[in-house]
Order: C-alpha cells, then structure tokens, then sequence
C-alpha cells in the first residue's frame, strides 16, 4: 500500500501538533458563541486542551494495552467497526476546514476585496493537494522548518501589540458561570483534539509509542498555551464587545498597532505567513483523514482519497461563501457539535470487545 | 500525480489572476476627513500626495472634497475628479468635522469606510474645528516637502506633551460600542479662526502659559482635545485640563504645566508620570491616587521651601481635577474611564450589560489625591 | 537559364545536395521526436592472448585499426635476442624513454636460455623489468583498456599471457588554484584533469590507512575513470552499496564528467536544487570524506563530487571553519539573508507593489512612484526584463575569458542599467531591487545552488505577479515541501534540521569548533567521530 507515511520523529511530530493546535485555538474559533457571555476564550483554550491531552492519552493507553501504533489498530477489520473510522474522517474534514475557512473570509474582507473566493480556493487546491500527497514525512518536516519562523511571527505579533494592552479589557471575566466555560471547551474539542487525533492516524510513522505519545503531549500543550496567551493578548486589544462581531480578530490585532514604520508594514506578510501554517495544518487532518479511510477500507494508495477530500473540503467552504444562508447555518451547527463525531466512536473504539489481549510493549 | 498537480497548477494560472494594479496608478490619500456638507449630509476632504517626476522628487499635496451621502459615494465622486483612483492604505489622519460630532452623525459615515480593508483600523483621529479643507491647507507648508514627517511630528509632540489626547479609531469605536469609558479626541484648528472656551472654562487650545497662536510655518494646531458621549461630543477640554484627564486614565507621561504662586509670580514646571494611578471604586465613591513627579524649572524657588511649594502645586491639582470631573460628569462623558473599574466588579456579561452605569457615574463621588515628588527631593533617596 | 528559372520557381525542387539522411533503425520518429531512454551497447572484448605472436599482432592490427590510426605504437623486437617479442603501447599516452629505458634495453640485455616459454613473461618481469608496477594477463579486453590507458603491452611469442607496463606519462595540467571556490584563508590548491594527481591531493591531506580510493569505471562504453573516495569503517556500508548500485546502472555513449554522473544516479529529476555537491577543492572534498561521505573523482574531470548533501552544504564555503566562531556565525547569517533575500526579494515587491501597495510606507511609495513616472513597461513586465538582463550578464560574464568577462559585468551593471533608466525602461527602485537580488545570489557559494535560486525567483515572481502575497505563500509552501520530501542519495535535504538529528552546528549559528570535534552529523556514519 502507498500510504506515504514515512518516518517522522519527535521534535517534527511535536511541531506539525503545536502548529495545529496553535493554529486550532486561534483561527479556527466560532466568534459569536465563544465571546457571546463575556471573555473566557483563553480559559477555554486552556480547559479544552487538557481535554484533548485526557483523551489522547487514554487512546495511547489502549494502543499499549492492546499491541499497534495507530487508532487503525483500535478499529476492528469486520464491516460494521469499519464504520467507527468514518465519524472521526469526518471530524477531521470538518477540522481541516475550520482554519482555511477562517483565513479565506479573512483574505477577502481585508487582503483581495474585488477577488472572489473561488480565486483564492485555486492557489489554494494545488498546495494542499500536494501537501496531502507527498504524506507524513513531509508535513512533519515542513513543520518543523516552518515552526521557527511561526513562532518569531506570533510572538513578535504578541509582543508588538503590547502598547494597546489593556488589562481592563478582559473584564467582566464569566466567572460566574462555569459550567458554561467547560461546556464551550467541550465544543472546542473539534480544534484542540483534532491535532492529536490526527497524530494518532498517522503513529505508525513514528518510532514508537512513547516518542509519538511525548511528541503529541508536548506539541499539544505547547500549542495550547501559546494559543491560549494569543487569545489572552486578545484580550486584552480588543473588549468582548467588539471580539464578537470581528471577522478576524487576529488580524486586527496586528493592525492596531500605530507606530508609524518609516519602511515597512508586515502586517500582510505575517497574516500571510500564518496563512502558509494553517493550510499546513489543514493539509495534516487532510492526510490523516485519507489514511484512516484507505486504512478502513483498503484503499492501496492514499493519494486519490487525499486529493478527493482536499477537493470536497474547498468545495464545501466554496458551498459556504456562496449559500451563506442555509450552508453556513449547517456548517456552524456541525462545527459546534463535531465533538460528537469524536466522542462517539471513541468509547466504542477503545472498548471493542475483540483483539482485547496483552501484548508486549515495546520500549 | 505530477500530471494532477501541474493541472491544478495551470487552472490555477488560466483563472486565478488577482486584480492588481500598478503602484503608480494610485494616488494616496495621506489625510481622510468628513464634516457636515451644504447640499448634501456629508462632506468629504482628503490630502493627497502628488509625487513629482524622476528627476524632481519632491511632493506635492492636493486637497479636493466631495458632497455625498454616503464613504461610497463621496469615494466614486472623488476619483471621478481625480486622474488616478485614490488609495486610503497610506492614509494617516481622519478628521471628523466639530459639527458632525456634536450629533453624533460620524458614525454612519465612518462605519462604512472602515469596513474598506485599506483603511488602517487605527487611524489617528482628531476633531477639528471645520472647515476641514483649511485645516488640511494649514499642514501645507514649504519648510519640508514631506508632509508625513511633520504631521507625524505634530501628532507625536502632543502625544509627549500630553495637551493632546491622542487616539485612534479603533479605540474610539471602543468607546462608543463600551460603556467603560468615553472618548477623548485630540481637538486641532486654524489658529486664525480663534479659540472656543472649553468645559472648564479655559480656551481651546493653550500650550504651557500661552497658546498656540503664533505665526509659524504651520497654520494648524493639535491642542486639547473634545470629549464625547458615546458617540456625540459633549465638548472640549483645553490642553492643561487634559493634560489631567489623561492622568488618570494612565495616559499620561510628561508634561509642561504653569502653576500661579500665592505671590501672583508664576511656576513653570514640567511633571512626569511615577507609576499607574491608583484608582478605588465604591458604592457611588471612588478615590484616585495620582504619583507625580516635577521638575521645577527655577531651583531657586524650590529650596525656599520645599514642603510649602509641592502642598501647595498638589492641593492646585486636586481642585483642578475635580472641576475638571464635575465638568465631564455634568456633560455626561465618562473621560476618565471609572466604568472599567466598575466592570470589573461583574462576574458575568449580562449583569455588566444590564447595569445603568452613566446614571451612577453622574452622581459618583470622587476622591482625588495626588502625590508629588520635587526632583532632587531628599525623601526621595 | 531555363534551369536557373525551373530551380527558383519549382517547388519539387530536385535533390542535389549532400543530406546526411537519419538512419532509424527504430522506425519514424513520433510526432513529438522524443527519443525513448536506451542503454549503451557496450560490447566486452572476449577472449584471450594467442601463443602466436602473429595472430596477436593481428588481433591487434585489427583492434586498433593501426592502417589508419597512427596512435598505436607496435614495436617487435627479439627477448634476449631469441624469442620474437611486441611491445604495444598508446603514442601520447606512454612515456617514450619509460618504455626505452626500462623495457626495450633489458629486454636486450636478458639471457633466457634454459627459461621455458611459457615462463616467460614471469621470469622477464622478475628479471628484466625496473618497473614499479607490472601485471600479467592473458585477457584480451585488459590489454586493450591498459593500452587505451598509456600503458605498454609486451606480448612474446608462445607464451599464453601479456605483461602490462605502467609507462603513463601524457601531459595534464599541473595544480592551480582553484577558480570558482576561491577562499581568503584555507589552501589554494585545485583538483585537475589527471585522476592520479587527484586522488594524490587528496592522500596527502587524509594520511590515514581506512581512507579507500576504490578505483572502477564509470560504466558507459567510454569506460571513464572513477574513483569512489571514502573512509572504510565510518562511511555507513549501506550507503557505499547504494552509490556502487546506482553507479552500477550507468549505461551510455555520452563523455562522463561529475555533473553527468550525478544527473545520472540522483533521486530527483525535476529539483532545481542540486543533490550532489561539486568542488574543486581538495580541502573541501577531504573534509565531506572525513564526515562519513563519499568522494566521486573522474578522469577529465576538474572536480570532485560530494555526496550525500544537505541544504546546508550548499551554503557552506570551504573556509566557514577557518574563521573564529562569531565572525562566523556573522559571515553565515550574512551568506542565509543574501540567498533569501535572492529568492524572495523581487517577489515580495511585485506583490507589495501590485497588490498591497498600502504595507509600503508612504516615504517610499513616493520614491517608487516618482521613479515610475515615465516608464512604460509594467512593473512585473519590468522586473522580468531587469532579472533576464541581469542573468545575461552573468552569462555573458562567466563564459567571456578574462579581463574581458570583468568588462562584460561592469558594463552590463552600470552602464546598461543606468542606459535603461534614462531610456524609461526601467525605474531606479526596480534596477536597486534587482541589483541587491544579484548581490544576495553571489553570497551563494554553490554555482548549481545559485542558479536553482534564481528558478525559484521566477517562480515566486510569477506567483507574486498572479496573486500577491498569496501566490507567494503558494508557492513558497510548495517549493518548501517538496525540498522537505528530497533527499540527497537517502539523505533528508533539510538534514539535520528536519528531521532532527544529532549536530554540532545550526544553519544560523555556526557552532564552536570544539563542539563540531566530537559531533556526529545526520550522514549516520558507521563509527562516529571521536
């Protein structure tokens, strides 16, 4: 089977989660409900990772109790189980849409207003057609060189903007209310678990369960915690009373800072350069997805299926642009309640009766 | 998959070329400013930057206005009278005219326009006092061909001196769409028109002892600034009495102020900013702690006596500050920001949201007392 | 005149001259004339030395077509004054007096009663011979290459096996300084033509007994040299047996030089970026060698080539470790923004001119307006125009010899450039834009990884052209994915960064000298330095 999976170690398995999750918690957010009751988004994040981190290791657990380094394992070979793979394809489509749907409103209301989003869907398909069919290895690498310069951009972002700081802003803090902060990072699950859910398809690259479970661990609260700390400088721009309504907070956030450059604004260049992470990590579900299917359903090479779904991806976030109305409404219905699609299988997965026996654990 | 990707590659090229533009084929607009038209709702003024030939670099600046009814509107009508469509990326002034804001008619105009991505979100904004055309002509001057330099300059010395306010667009939107505080726009005119007085009593725009109105190269002035209730403004502080509105508010870092002695003589000193004010919020009460720090400017009168002079300079600006708040309470706007003390005594949005807080800041009682260091002061070490 | 009249106006016109007609054993061409891959035909010489002197001399009449090629030197003479003897050896190749002095005048000399025939060749090379090297064969197609190769073949009468003389002697270049690696500090010496003086240069530096120089042919019926360098016992085996299979399946006609070789045996067809590094330096070659890497030397061929590379090789000058640590790391990080500042920097002006011109501050947007008022051409039509020319200049440069080459660039530079502006064709922003863009490309040491620099610039400039910032991005994500898929002969290219490995430096910070003396590097050498 041509898989493309490869091998991959620690530090670029962290990298390609930490970007993911980073890029999950802040881009990939639902506006109107996260900041509809006051500012809580960088407590969510941080509730909703640990979640995701819980629910990681309990499959990691099960992967050593039961033999195999990836969720493929876990599913069983009849038909039915089969089937347990197709929520969690789904949920990782649905993942893999969240951000690019998210940089593509952005570019058209702020970067190429006369463009239709068609156009920008065309520079977009080619990349991450070729992402999801040069596998694994590759996104891991491309994540680990991209990882650096990320980093500087977000931090230079964050660190620029501290002139607009205001501690004042984050107030009122829903402290008042929380079950509804645990409830909201139980919807964030679709974004903090997708990353390691991803991961989890594609273990079998890494070198063993340890280096993918201590690759995912720190990816994950690497890149939860920076996302959070990107939403608490959020936070601090901008009240929840504009955060609710704004297309692209982040952005924004770039562009709140007026001290006159006498050479350059970068503000285009960094959105931009976010923009190569986000396809990066769309690109990541997208390949994740493609492997559990062709796993499920003996598919012997990954590259169709990749290029299929990187097309009904577009597709779907064109059908979004277009039939706002209706699609739009079914889309954030879905993205609300993609923890479902996790939640459901995952018991059945971990608990499948068969194939239940010790195996030797590897070192 | 090579032949796939190179046919994606090839839609991609056959039809997915973004509209662009040559860099030349734009004129930029360097200020944007709207007051209230004759014929029609709005008025429209933008300074555009005209670039000379290769050899000759230097600048030229035009100002050309429109009527309309809307940013649209007034854009289309713009570039129709202009040879080169008008680009607003550069653009680093809005103006809204004096007139426009006292009925808070701005807003529609502007939500429009910012909704355009070129237009920098947090663009320094003014008011001035209209119209709009002179004051842009006023920055016109033949001392420098850059017109950005001097403005920038312009608006950073009133941000050093703190007789300005100075924010941007952003943060006014801020104010208008959240209670917790009004705005403060730094307020400029043409020094020929004269001054206004100011919620206090002072005069628009005075500077240190005097005024502004000299005769310089430049014929505009940034001084002051006009206060605003939600979106409507309520009136202008002059320069020193802002100068104490931004320190508590913590904007404020330096300044140059002129104190009358008991004696008549006067004292010039220059304050500084210690640390962040403390700011206390009761039920209907609220005591502010100021720290400042002053340079007096003739020494001799300093070592005369030391603890006379500085309780004499902090009971001037305790009365100061609190006429300064009876002024602002009276005319309805929150300059001061005690509504983002008093949101943080909330634990959720909807208890914030359902709590008239201008009626108690109306009737809030407030508690200034500042603390002043002379420098060199021997407490001090 | 009626048959000037008919040859003018008739279209059928009839044939009268030479055409060297095509001969297609393989059918008519496709429409498209593509050739399909073949492998050389090469034919191996069987069979073995004859006891008849005559039928050798034949044989070798034949082979070396000595009615027509004057090269071949056959020299009978009489052993010991008795037994009919050939001497055959290469004009040019073999050195006349070797071949008088240490063969021809003992073998007159030498008494060979009592010797039996067949015991010959043995007891001539034992007795006679003052050679340092000599070989007995009785294999045809061993005489032939040793011929071609300058040595002397001595063939006697009745007995079944040839004596090989090494008597090489033609004329090569003596070692120079190298011409395209030149460096302030560090030796100054270069690989030349001869393969011995090569491998010579490089003994000299690596005085130790596991550094191999295992002699082969290139493959192809020219049957080129080839000298596969390496250190036995810290090269890693898998890799060695990679190389030699790959080198195994190089069959054809064409000259081999380094460059060839490695279009033959690489992974990636279609990547710009070159995936064996080409020196001709012997300092640098011997330090890939004693990193676990393999040395390709030829015969012909000024140059050795390194293999396995990483990105980081190609920015690497053969002195980065001459010089202290921070000058270093500053002279890297200099070398790192001139090679991005090649690749990106016309792109990402196009996409700010054509399609962001608000992230331009307003001070330059007036410079660059100013600059274009009176030019005419689009600006990416402009910048494609001033990156073409620049390229031809370059061109132009390398292959003029000499001073006139140096003539070539500063006219090019300036007073081209300068032709360009008052003509309008250009604007001063775009030619400074194009000019810093070719300055960053010269701070690449590599020439191959220069000239893949300057694809990827016009690939991002169309891009940026298209659709700004976002072409960039595009295809700035393609590029970097595809180089993060390469590998060079099973090396990842972005090695040891992705994927991590154990190094002793970074590719921004050059690390201290001391740290690289116990470093192991992402080659995954058999025995790790110590």
């Amino acid at each position: 089977m041509n898989l493309r999976i490869g091998a991959f170690g620690r530090q670029e398995t962290a990298s390609m989660v930490l970007i993911a999750a980073f890029f999950g918690g802040c881009f990939g957010m639902d506006s109107h409900a996260l900041y509809a009751d006051g500012n809580a988004s960088y407590l969510v994040q941080i509730i909703a990772t640990v979640q995701a981190l819980l629910l990681f290791e309990g499959t990691v657990w099960v992967l050593r109790l039961r033999g195999g380094n990836d969720i493929s394992a876990l599913i069983g070979r009849s038909r039915i189980k089969r089937l347990l793979a197709v929520p969690i394809v789904l949920a990782l489509m649905l993942a893999a849409m969240q951000p690019l749907e998210s940089f593509l409103l952005t570019m058209t209301q702020y970067v190429f207003t006369d463009a239709k989003q068609v156009i920008a869907c065309l520079y977009l398909l080619p990349c991450l057609f070729l992402l999801t069919a040069l596998g694994a290895e590759t996104l891991m690498r491309t994540a680990r060189i991209l990882l650096p310069i990320l980093l500087l951009s977000i931090v230079a972002a964050v660190l620029s903007g501290i002139g607009q700081y205001r501690l004042y802003r984050i107030h009122p803090i829903p402290l008042g209310e929380p079950f509804r902060i645990f409830t909201q990072a139980g919807s964030a699950q679709i974004r903090a678990a997708a990353p390691l859910l991803a991961l989890l398809c594609v273990g079998e690259g890494t070198q063993d369960r340890m280096a993918m479970r201590s690759g995912g661990r720190i990816g994950a609260i690497a890149g939860g915690l920076i996302a959070a700390a990107a939403l608490f400088a959020l936070s601090m721009t901008f009240p929840y009373t504009q955060l609710v309504d704004m297309p692209a907070p982040f952005y924004r956030m770039l562009v709140e800072v007026r001290a006159e450059n006498p050479t350059l604004r970068l503000d285009r260049a960094v959105l931009f350069l976010w923009f190569s992470g986000a396809i990066l990590s769309s690109a990541f579900y997208l390949y994740a997805a493609s492997v559990l299917f062709a796993k499920s359903f003996h598919v012997r090479d990954v590259r169709p299926v990749a290029l299929c779904m990187s097309g009904i991806a577009v597709t779907l976030i064109l059908v979004l642009y277009y039939d706002s109305k209706t699609t739009a409404a079914i889309l954030e219905r879905m993205y609300r309640d993609a923890w479902i699609l996790i939640s459901v299988p995952f018991p059945l997965i971990l608990l499948n009766p068969k194939r239940r026996k010790r195996c030797a654990v590897s070192s | 998959m090579r032949r796939i990707f190179i046919m994606l590659l090839c839609c991609t090229l056959l039809l997915g070329c973004m509209q662009s533009k040559n860099i030349d084929e734009y004129a930029y607009v360097l200020n944007v400013g709207v007051e209230r038209g004759t014929t029609m709702p709005y008025l429209m003024t933008v300074l555009v930057s005209v670039p000379g030939g290769t050899e000759d670099t230097k600048v030229e600046n035009v100002v050309i206005t429109a009527e309309a009814r809307s940013f649209s509107e007034a854009c289309e009508t713009l570039n129709a009278a202009y040879p080169s469509r008008l680009s607003f990326a550069r653009a680093s002034l809005l103006a809204i005219g004096e007139d426009l804001a006292k009925d808070g008619a701005q807003s529609a105009f502007l939500d429009f326009a910012f909704g355009k991505p070129d237009l920098w979100p947090n663009l320094r904004t003014v008011v001035v006092k209209p119209p709009i055309r002179d004051v842009f002509e006023g920055w016109i001057t033949e001392a420098d061909p850059s017109l950005r330099k001097i403005k920038t300059a312009v608006g950073d010395l009133a941000i050093e001196s703190g007789i300005a306010a100075d924010i941007g667009y952003s943060t006014y939107l801020e104010a208008i769409s959240d209670k917790r505080f009004d705005a403060m726009l730094a307020y400029a005119g043409v020094n020929e028109y004269g001054l206004e007085p100011d919620l206090i009593g002072g005069e628009a725009y005075p500077h240190v002892g005097g005024s502004l109105l000299v005769e310089s190269a430049l014929k505009t002035s940034t001084a002051g600034s006009a206060v605003f209730d939600g979106d409507r403004m309520v009136g202008i502080l002059d320069g020193r009495h802002t100068m104490e509105t931004l320190m508590v508010t913590d904007a404020f870092r330096k300044g140059e102020m002129r104190f009358t002695l008991p004696d008549g003589s006067a004292l010039d000193a220059t304050l500084y900013r210690m640390r962040a004010p403390k700011v206390r919020l009761g039920h209907g009460e609220a005591t502010v702690e100021l720290f400042l720090e002053a340079d007096i400017l003739e020494p001799a009168l300093v070592s005369a006596d030391r603890d006379a002079l500085k309780t004499f300079l902090q009971d001037q600006l305790e009365t100061e500050l609190r006429a300064v708040l009876s002024a602002l309470q009276q005319a309805g706007s929150d300059a001061m920001g005690f509504g983002r003390f008093r949101a943080k005594q909330f634990r959720t949005a909807a208890d914030w949201e359902a709590c008239d807080w201008k009626a108690e800041y109306r009737s809030l009682r407030v508690a200034f007392s500042v603390t002043l260091m002379l420098s060199h002061d021997p407490e001090r070490e | 005149m009626k048959h000037v009249i008919r040859n003018l106006l008739q279209f059928d016109r009839p044939y009268r001259q030479f055409e060297l007609l095509e001969t297609e054993p393989e059918g008519t061409p496709s429409f498209f004339a593509r050739t399909k891959p073949r492998r050389a035909k090469i034919t191996p010489e069987h069979g073995t030395v004859q006891r008849r002197l005559s039928a050798n001399l034949a044989w070798l009449k034949a082979r070396f077509h000595t009615d027509v090629n004057a090269d071949v030197i056959l020299r009978p003479f009489k052993l010991g004054g008795t037994v009919d003897a050939l001497a055959v050896g290469m004009n040019g190749m073999a050195d006349d007096q070797k071949i008088a002095d240490f063969i021809l005048r003992p073998a007159f000399q030498i008494d060979v009663s009592g010797v039996k025939t067949a015991d010959l060749p043995t007891y001539f090379c034992e007795n006679a011979l003052s050679m340092h090297e000599t070989e007995l064969t009785d294999r045809r197609d061993a005489i032939v290459q040793a011929i071609t190769e300058g040595r002397t073949a001595i063939l006697l009468d009745g007995a079944k096996e040839a004596i090989l003389c090494d008597t090489r002697g033609f004329v090569s270049r003596a070692v120079g300084e190298p011409q395209n690696e030149m460096t302030i500090m560090g030796p100054k010496e270069a690989f030349t033509e001869n393969i011995r003086t090569n491998v010579t240069l490089l003994r000299r530096i690596l005085k130790r007994p596991d550094f191999v120089c295992e002699f082969r042919d290139a493959g192809g019926t020219n049957r080129t040299k080839l000298v596969l360098c390496y250190l036995d016992g810290t090269v890693n085996p898998a890799l060695l047996s990679e190389v030699k299979r790959r080198l195994d399946t190089i069959s054809t006609d064409m000259r081999l030089t380094v460059g060839r070789v490695e279009q033959l045996i690489e992974d990636y067809t279609y990547l710009p970026l070159p995936q064996m590094l080409k020196t001709e330096r012997p300092d640098r070659a011997a330090s890939a060698v004693l990193d676990g890497r393999i040395a390709l030397l030829l015969e012909g061929c000024p140059q050795a080539g390194v293999l396995p590379i990483t990105i980081a090789d190609l920015l690497a000058s053969g002195e980065d470790l001459d010089m202290r640590q921070p000058v270093g790391t500053v002279v890297l990080l200099i070398r790192m923004i001139g090679a991005v500042l090649s690749t990106y920097l016309p792109a990402y002006f196009l996409a700010l001119a054509l399609h962001h011109p608000g992230q331009l501050s307003g001070e330059i947007l007036e410079t660059v307006v100013a600059s274009r008022a009176m030019v005419f051409l689009p600006l990416w039509m402009e910048m494609i125009f001033l990156l073409l020319v620049f390229q031809l200049v370059r061109e132009a440069g390398l292959r003029v010899p000499g001073s006139i080459g140096h003539a070539i660039g500063i006219i090019g530079g300036l007073l081209l450039g300068q032709a360009a502006v008052s003509a309008n064709i250009v604007s001063t922003v775009v030619l400074i834009i194009v000019a810093l863009t070719g300055l960053g490309n010269f701070a690449i040491p590599d020439y191959s990884a220069q000239v893949a620099a300057a694809y990827y610039r016009v690939l991002l400039c169309v891009a940026a052209t298209l659709a700004g910032l976002l072409g960039i991005t595009a295809a700035g994500l393609c590029v970097t994915a595809v180089m993060c898929s390469a590998k060079s002969f099973g090396v990842p290219f972005f090695a040891p960064f992705a994927p991590v490995t154990k190094h002793a430096g970074h590719l921004l910070f050059r690390s201290r000298i001391r740290n690289r003396a116990s470093s192991t590097d992402p080659m995954n050498p058999e025995r790790r330095r110590a």
